[in-house]
């Protein structure tokens, strides 16, 4: 069956005995997009993904892939989906070519497919050089290359990479994200990870989980401008005072203490206008603390992202 | 079904690079040779290849252990498990793969007692409808102990766990008939264990073949317990999903 969308979740639910890891989710990547899958640790992402790639099944709800239901067709979602694992499993003892060349016979490709698509994602993923050198002896960044071109090998519609980019240099990781970039339009990925600056980047729809739900999902700039334009401000004064002290003022709706110390930095949302600023001023030098720096800064998802993930907030 | 093969060429390649398998070698190598040095070499002694296998069951009930203990434990250990579930292969696939490529590296094992079928040869005429007959009972027996391993290596990710499992069952059925002189066969029920016990040990199927005697109701046996240990993996490999 067609869909517009290539990944289709529907109150999808995972529970280990009483335990609910993952509580009735629901969400769409569409056709071609890179979807970034956000959240804190052990807030239920590996276990949905693990869930997509038919690892583990699910408990309740149902998911499908490429069209395919993960718990009915399971065979067919796996020939449809490349998946690198958070942990990069690998046969150590294995050549990178002759895992390659093993994956690929698994995959069902015949041998000159096999031999030019191990070139191909070889020359992507820059492991050309290492083809002949044993999984075992090479470094981190190596092997999660190899994991890399492992999901690509058989030309998947769609990949889910957890973490890909973790191990890598700088300059690799620049690269890396390039290639996730590509692949957008031939491929729909779901990447899951926790550096934001990457999903900004990278993603076109970002879906934030925690404690098992959803509670965010949308293109990074919905979600930046969910929050609003906030101020900065930097005082010499005790960050809770400031903090309770600055929230009372009408018309601010958060202030979060983003640095403690002797000298502490409150971010604060509200409608950013000149008196607000002012009053803020007034009230700093009211209580005898000092005010080093005020400034107006936009949104950032890593803000909207712990604000969002914070237990004692209610949803933005 | 070529899938199945790609996993056990893996497996017996993977298996020629731990040291765990020249172990096995040299050990299966130095018992089967003390055995044929003193049991079967000796002057007195018919030209035939049967007191070695009689014997090496009680070598073989301690070494096949050391062979499968990892084939499954090293997967959930390393994580290699989730790449493996999340490969477009089924767990019939993974179970008769693995399975193949152990029983392969059984292969290899009984092939290295072609020395001693050779050394016979050259001293004497040893008779080759026994020698095959042989041959057989120890590749049955050697398919029913590597089932037993592997169902034990599904089971843990701790090798020696499923080394011992292994160890503890495989040693019941080989001294089975040895420990049933300890029943005492006074009461019926006695009697039934008496018999039961012999009917379960290894030596009793054994026997036959080495004598050069083919009969299938030492082949059923040999056959049976292979798929119930087959089977039982198959549905540690199934249930291991849900958790």
């Amino acid at each position: 069956m067609s869909h517009a969308a290539d990944i289709v979740v529907d109150r999808l639910s995972k529970a280990y005995g009483a335990f609910l890891a993952v509580d009735r989710i629901s969400f769409e990547v569409p056709k071609g997009t890179i979807v970034g899958f956000l959240g804190p640790n052990g807030a239920g992402k590996t276990t949905t993904i693990r869930m997509l790639t038919c690892y583990l099944p699910p408990t309740g709800g149902t998911a499908s892939v490429a069209g395919y239901d993960v718990f009915r067709q399971s065979l067919d979602v796996r020939k449809k989906i490349g998946y690198l694992p958070e942990s990069t499993p690998l046969y150590t003892e294995m050549r990178v070519q002759e895992y390659l060349d093993f994956k690929g016979k698994l995959h069902g490709m015949d041998r000159s497919t096999r031999q030019k698509r191990i070139a191909e994602v070889a020359a992507r993923c820059w492991i050309t050089d290492r083809l002949q050198s044993v999984i075992g002896t090479l470094s981190k960044g190596y092997r999660q290359r190899v994991g890399i071109a492992d999901a690509m090998l058989h030309n998947p519609p769609v990949l889910v990479l957890d973490e890909p980019t973790v191990g890598l240099d700088p300059s690799q990781i620049r690269e890396a994200r390039r290639l996730i970039s590509e692949l957008a339009g031939d491929h729909t990925v779901l990447l899951s990870t926790h550096i934001l600056q990457e999903v900004e980047m990278v993603c076109k729809r970002v879906i934030i989980i925690a404690n098992g739900k959803i509670v965010a999902q949308g293109t990074p700039d919905e979600l930046k401008n969910r929050l609003g334009s906030g101020l900065i401000v930097e005082v010499r004064g005790p960050a809770d005072q400031v903090r309770s002290a600055i929230n009372a003022i009408p018309g601010i709706t958060g202030v979060d203490v983003l640095q403690n110390g002797p000298v502490c930095r409150v971010g604060v949302r509200g409608k950013n206008s000149a008196e607000l600023r002012e009053q803020i001023a007034a009230l700093v030098s009211l209580r005898g603390w000092g005010l080093r720096e005020m400034r107006t800064e936009g949104a950032s998802l890593e803000e909207f992202f712990v604000r969002i993930t914070d237990p004692g907030s209610a949803a933005a | 079904m070529s899938r199945v093969m790609t996993i056990a060429k893996r497996e017996v390649t993977s298996l020629f690079f731990s040291p765990i398998a020249y172990i096995v070698m040299f050990l299966f190598l130095l018992y089967m040779g003390l055995v044929f040095a003193g049991l079967v070499f000796v002057p007195g002694q018919l030209t035939e290849l049967r007191r070695l296998v009689d014997f090496s069951r009680f070598g073989l009930f301690f070494i096949v252990p050391l062979m499968t203990m990892s084939l499954f434990s090293d997967e959930y250990r390393s994580g290699r498990i989730e790449m493996l579930r999340t490969s477009p292969i089924t767990e019939f696939d993974l179970l008769l793969g693995k399975f193949i490529g152990a029983m392969f590296f059984f292969l290899i094992l009984l092939g290295l007692t072609l020395i001693h079928l050779t050394l016979l040869m050259i001293f004497g005429h040893p008779d080759y409808g026994q020698t095959f007959s042989c041959y057989l009972g120890l590749a049955l027996m050697g398919m029913m102990f590597v089932s037993v391993g592997l169902f034990y290596s599904s089971c843990t990710q701790n090798q020696i766990v499923a080394a011992l499992g292994s160890l503890l069952t495989l040693g019941f059925f080989t001294f089975s008939g040895g420990l049933s002189e300890l029943i005492p066969g006074s009461t019926k029920i006695f009697e039934w264990i008496h018999s039961a016990m012999i009917y379960l040990s290894v030596g009793t199927h054994l026997e036959d073949f080495s004598k050069g005697v083919l009969d299938t109701s030492h082949l059923s046996y040999f056959l049976g317990f292979s798929a119930i240990f087959l089977f039982m993996t198959y549905l540690v490999l199934e249930s291991r999903k849900w958790r």
